[in-house]
């Protein structure tokens, strides 16, 4: 019996190890599924910064990405956020993800020729004023392999 | 050496009376487990339309063989696949291959919902557990029933040190932003902080978040005693006789970071009951499988 615990005890430490190795420490694209993410709601945000990505249509001021694909029937588009907030960051940070990046939101998202805009929001916390509104960079979509 | 000290780490069932008994609950349980787990892959593969997300498909690590298949078409592969064989396996618990073949199943089913830009949690439990349960021993074992309570006895283990690791490092980052002159969940706001922010990103709020967030005190004691308890629960796995009311306490920690929140981690909450409150470990106050313990304690 000592034998097999100790099996066991090295069967727990390994996935607790790893969750503790591949699963806080590494965020967003090196996340390793299905390690747990234990810092969530961790981090006290100091202000609220959001990026958002405007469709325009016309003249208008666009429509944001997260109401069209709501309004398509999708319970919560988290995926769309973080894809628009990847997409977002890469391009401030100028990293080469972005091209990469940016071919997916338009594949998912976007019909060719379409024009959009990156907006970063920036709001005081707790009330949630709006203190800032930037526009990152406007964007025609291309005709990506569908 | 090495190897007396891991076995330390691990509790000793056989301190425990009515192992055999026990051990029957136990498998009753895991049974019970592969039918939740089949319900839950099953729900969480068709909660989203995954055609509005399609061009965003990525499949991850396990699903790499499936990087030419249509989404459409690879979800109903998943979900016949994750429906049969964890039925299988709730049939058969005691073959480890169909055990496998069902922890591959929720891996996959794992890796769809979260190949499409976010990777979220509500499956990682089921499949924690069920890469345990692979462990299970075969019933030839002559120590099948210290086993097999050892082998559910670490699933609580993992499940309760994911609780731990966040609670520890909610304090570990709080002495972190505090020490750089940040708000942090030792300020009173600190909490609302994290509900407003979430709030804005959601674009929903909890049933109570709004009450909370005119409250912050109330938030700030509650959030603390959830810290509290986040930390100290990985005591709870070496004390069974507490396993009901951990998770109990831990239930009703999900249903309160749903009302606020609006974080729907629904999907653990079956676990944690099979895993704790039904706990073969803890209490004998009634079983699955001893009748007369169960007509003892209703007093016929």
């Amino acid at each position: 019996m000592p034998d097999a615990r100790a099996r066991y005890a090295l069967l727990i430490a390994g996935i607790v190890a790893g969750n503790i190795v591949l699963g806080g420490f590494v965020k967003g694209e090196g996340q390793l599924f299905p390690f747990f993410s234990w810092s969530l709601l961790s981090h006290v945000p100091q202000s609220s910064v959001h990026i958002r990505l405007l469709v325009h249509t016309g003249d208008s001021a666009g429509e944001d990405l997260q109401s069209i694909v709501e309004a398509q029937g999708a319970e919560f588009p988290i995926d769309t956020y973080n894809l628009v907030k990847d997409m977002g960051e890469a391009y401030l940070q100028r990293r080469s993800d972005f091209p990469e990046l940016r071919t997916r939101v338009e594949r998912a998202y976007l019909q060719p020729g379409v024009t959009y805009s990156l907006v970063r929001e920036e709001r005081v916390l707790p009330s949630g004023a709006l203190i800032h509104s930037q526009t990152i960079d406007t964007f025609v979509a291309t005709d990506h392999d569908r | 050496m090495i190897a007396d000290y891991l076995a330390r780490i691990v509790f000793d069932v056989r301190q425990l009376a009515q192992r055999a008994e026990r051990s029957r609950d136990a498998w009753i349980l895991i049974r019970v487990f592969y039918i939740f787990a089949g319900y839950v892959a099953a729900e969480r593969i068709t909660a989203e339309p995954w055609h509005v997300h399609a061009g965003a498909f990525e499949p991850l690590w396990p699903l790499l063989w499936a990087q030419t298949i249509a989404p459409e078409t690879l979800m109903w592969i998943l979900l016949a696949a994750a429906v049969a064989v964890c039925t299988a396996a709730a049939a058969a618990p005691h073959n480890r291959m169909l055990r496998i073949v069902a922890l591959v199943s929720l891996l996959s089913v794992g890796a769809f919902i979260n190949s499409f830009g976010k990777i979220g949690h509500n499956l990682h439990y089921w499949i924690y557990v069920a890469a345990i349960f692979v462990f299970l021993p075969s019933r030839t074992n002559k120590d099948a029933d210290t086993l097999t309570l050892t082998t559910f006895w670490c699933a609580q283990f993992v499940i309760l040190s994911t609780y731990a690791l966040a609670g520890l490092w909610k304090v570990v980052r709080a002495l972190m932003q505090s020490s750089e002159g940040l708000i942090s969940i030792f300020n009173v706001s600190g909490p609302v902080h994290i509900l407003v922010n979430r709030t804005l990103k959601n674009g929903e709020v909890g049933v109570i978040g709004e009450w909370f967030t005119a409250h912050p005190e109330i938030l700030w004691g509650a959030f603390w005693i959830v810290v509290l308890v986040q930390c100290t629960v990985l005591v709870v796995a070496y004390l069974p006789r507490l396993h009901r009311i951990a998770g109990i306490v831990l239930i009703a920690f999900h249903v309160g970071i749903y009302l606020a929140m609006d974080i729907s981690f629904i999907h653990v909450i079956p676990l944690l009951g099979l895993l704790f409150v039904c706990s073969p470990l803890g209490e004998r106050a009634w079983s699955f499988s001893d009748r007369s313990l169960n007509r003892s304690e209703t007093g016929h």
